[in-house]
């Protein structure tokens, strides 16, 4: 008779290719796509590919920035869109970011999207990056050569079953798609209440600006420069009375922060436009994304 | 390289490919085990190996020197600790010693950062280095106080350091255990073989579906705390993280017995439902096994134990539990960790409360609940990020503030829902022991064998599908 631990992992493949076939899906989007988000930011953060340019920046610039809107715009250039959630802006991004760039280009160039929030300290660590970049060799083999399999094999939740069967959705659905070139084209519904301002105060409240951030962006923009690479900068639109608010509490000087940039080389692009949606307050939806970057990418050939 | 990673899977399967045939012959066994155990570590980070191969030669010279040069015994044991001590001390403590040296000398106004001096090499923590540095330790005092015949097979010697199942995260398995197996051919039965397969399937189950669905929520608890929390907020954290260390940790070490007993060695258990103890000494004769029994035979029972007086005795047992808050992180938190695990067992000699509260009806449970509130409050040390943030948190705990409802907004209701169904069902499996039910057979014989085999099959396709989002083993950063 077969050992009974052969028996175990026969029945357990069977087990695991049968369930894979009726696995229910979520009542929470978000929940159905996380192998697909893992492949997205592991495929980020070991990106190999080249590019004329790159985004750099934290969450307004990763769901703000459609980098498939920019090259529709600037057919001739190869963009990507190398932010991150709740990045900060400093050197390890900007080092990690410029490994991205085809040296072989004429065209290389910059765009980086400071935020007040990029410049908070604690951002430094830009654990989001780390996290993905330093998974195990094996799991970013699998999700870079086998990412059908992953899918296959996605984990649920384990409360799965009884919300199906009451019925319990979240009060809000989050669609994010992700896309090749870096950018998720996301979309809530409902929309936040504008009252959740006051936790976003809240949790603001405390915290300040890295003066050495803000320098570091600045000698960056000047080694750039010297280097003939391009280096554009703008404040991804979000909504006005939260930006407002964050500009106060954290008490950041933008006029003075955009003449520095200026005078260490670098070109300051205005984009903005009266209709832009954002479904938190903090984030374009999908739609304004690509709208605000069509506006971007015109911005980006008149700097040229 | 981690249990719970597809390479591991790859490993296991080539080990145990060639085992039937490396381990015929003794020599080809020891080397065998070597290798692949190197291969594991490695994995890793290889620049460490020649860290387990240099302070692991320093105790095999030392356990032989110690029986040819009789009279320098206690030089050479005081070499085989310097050795050991002083690799803890350069790649674990040295950050911890830096910063508070530097913070001392800035309160007399002089002005140094140490830690910058530090080369950044040595401030990578070598995974498992507590475990093997202590496994090698006892291997020298064992061989000091003639309680072991050192070996003279320095590839036994590795097999016994640095054998891949127990080696980065325990057991720790002591050489008067192991040494002998080693040296028998190993046979490993159908029976045996079982054991060692639900042991695996269960550990896994531990890690993957308990421990890190919810590490998931513990780790965003803490790394993004809710402004004006709710107490029972942070009693729900904290119920999630006790399980979540249990299982993160009893999940290895059964992982690791399972794994020897397919190769046919047995170690010892390490964890026997803690949780189901009535007193902190009870918690302690059933977490974490292997170390408590280690810090008894080589730190309490040398500096006298229980012997002399009463406040000598509790001296012995408050410094063996402050080294052993210690042995678990270079931080202030967990030496206070230490320190309140020593306070509340002082004041069980003194009360005697357990015992009180055991001869009232219902009693045992009473006990455990309050132990379990006693080990709960001591966890916050343990995983707060600071001192700062585990005063808050265990502030919140006791300030009554808002109620259930106030907890499920702050919580959102699918990760409350999550969370608990994880600890419900971590916690039946605890009272499933606590109630004596594993004794029972609730299945006629002919039957039995064929419900297991499909209950743990059951248990495999769960863990894959149910896995929570995968992440270290939490005792690898000790």
């Amino acid at each position: 008779m077969l050992d009974r631990t052969f028996q175990t992992l026969g029945l357990a493949l069977l087990g695991v290719v049968a369930f894979a076939q009726i696995k229910p899906s979520s009542p929470e989007p978000i929940e159905n796509v996380r192998a697909r988000e893992t492949a997205f930011y592991i495929d980020k953060a070991h990106q190999r590919s080249q590019f004329d340019g790159v985004i750099i920046g934290d969450s307004r610039a990763l769901r703000g920035v459609s980098t498939e809107a920019l090259a529709d715009e600037l057919p001739n250039l190869r963009i990507y869109n190398f932010a991150f959630n709740s990045a900060g802006l400093g050197d390890l991004l900007y080092r990690e970011g410029e490994k991205l760039l085809d040296p072989a280009s004429s065209a290389q160039f910059v765009v980086l999207a400071p935020t007040t929030l990029t410049f908070q300290p604690w951002k430094r660590a830009n654990e989001m990056f780390h996290e993905y970049r330093n998974k195990a060799r094996d799991q970013v083999w699998l999700y870079q050569n086998l990412p059908t399999l992953a899918e296959h094999l996605q984990p649920l939740s384990p409360s799965i079953y009884i919300r199906r069967a009451y019925d319990i959705r979240p009060a809000k659905l989050l669609e994010q798609d992700f896309r090749p070139d870096g950018w998720i084209a996301t979309r809530q519904m409902p929309v936040d209440d504008p009252s959740e301002l006051a936790k976003h105060r809240e949790y603001l409240a405390g915290n300040v600006i890295d003066p050495v951030l803000v320098q570091e962006m600045m000698s960056q923009t000047r080694a750039w420069t010297a280097r003939g690479i391009r280096v554009f900068a703008f404040a991804p639109p979000a909504d006005r009375t939260r930006l407002a608010m964050e500009d106060s509490v954290l008490g950041f000087d933008w006029q003075g922060f955009r003449e520095s940039f200026v005078a260490a080389g670098g070109r300051w692009l205005e984009v903005s436009a009266s209709d832009l949606k954002t479904y938190d307050g903090s984030h374009l939806d999908a739609d304004s994304a690509r709208r605000m970057s069509r506006i971007l990418a015109r911005e980006i050939a008149k700097a040229w | 390289m981690l249990f719970n990673s597809p390479v591991f899977l790859i490993f296991t399967a080539l080990f145990f490919a060639g085992w039937p045939l490396a381990k015929r012959q003794e020599q080809f066994r020891y080397f065998y085990i070597v290798v692949f155990s190197f291969v594991f570590y490695g994995w890793w980070d290889w620049r460490f190996l020649f860290l387990i191969i240099g302070s692991g030669l320093i105790d095999y010279a030392a356990g032989l020197a110690m029986v040819r040069f009789d009279s320098r015994r206690k030089l050479l044991l005081a070499l085989s600790l310097l050795g050991n001590i002083g690799s803890l001390m350069v790649f674990k403590y040295s950050g911890f010693f830096a910063e508070n040296l530097t913070w001392l000398f800035a309160q007399a106004g002089v002005q140094i950062a140490l830690r910058e001096s530090i080369p950044e090499f040595v401030l990578i923590l070598p995974v498992g280095i507590s475990f093997y540095t202590f496994q090698s330790m006892s291997y020298s005092i064992d061989v000091y106080k003639r309680q072991l015949e050192p070996t003279a097979n320095i590839l036994q010697f590795f097999a016994f350091l640095a054998f891949f199942p127990q080696l980065v995260a325990g057991p720790i398995v002591r050489a008067a255990d192991l040494l002998p197996q080693l040296k028998l051919v190993p046979r490993a039965d159908e029976a045996t073989r079982w054991e060692g397969t639900k042991l695996i399937v269960h550990g896994f189950a531990k890690k993957v579906f308990i421990a890190d669905n919810l590490a998931f929520y513990v780790t965003g608890a803490f790394n993004d705390p809710v402004h004006s929390p709710s107490s029972w907020y942070w009693w729900v954290i904290m119920t999630a993280f006790a399980f979540q260390i249990y299982c993160d940790f009893s999940g290895y070490s059964d992982i690791a017995r399972g794994l020897a007993k397919w190769a046919g060695y047995d170690f010892l258990v390490n964890f026997r439902h803690p949780y189901v103890a009535t007193s902190l000494r009870d918690f302690w004769s059933r977490w974490h096994i292997s170390l408590s029994t280690w810090f008894r035979d080589y730190v309490y029972i040398p500096l006298g134990g229980s012997r002399g007086s009463r406040l000598r005795s509790e001296s012995n047992m408050w410094t063996t539990m402050l080294v052993s808050g210690f042995w678990h992180g270079a931080a202030w938190n967990f030496l206070i960790w230490g320190g309140l695990h020593a306070l509340g067992m002082s004041i069980e000699r003194f009360s005697r409360w357990p015992q009180r509260l055991m001869a009232l009806p219902g009693g045992r449970h009473l006990a455990s609940l309050v132990l379990l509130l006693e080990v709960w409050v001591t966890w916050v040390f343990f995983r707060a990020t600071s001192l700062e943030q585990a005063l808050r948190i265990v502030a919140s705990m006791f300030s009554f503030h808002g109620g259930p409802q106030m907890a499920v907004d702050q919580l959102g209701g699918v990760k409350l829902l999550n969370i608990g169904i994880i600890i419900i069902i971590a916690a039946l499996r605890e009272y499933w022991f606590f109630l004596r039910l594993d004794e029972r057979r609730f299945l006629p014989r002919p039957l039995d064998g064929p419900v297991q085999v499909a209950a743990l099959a059951a248990i495999v396709v769960v863990c894959v599908f149910f896995r929570g989002p995968g992440s270290q083993f939490i005792y690898f950063q000790f």
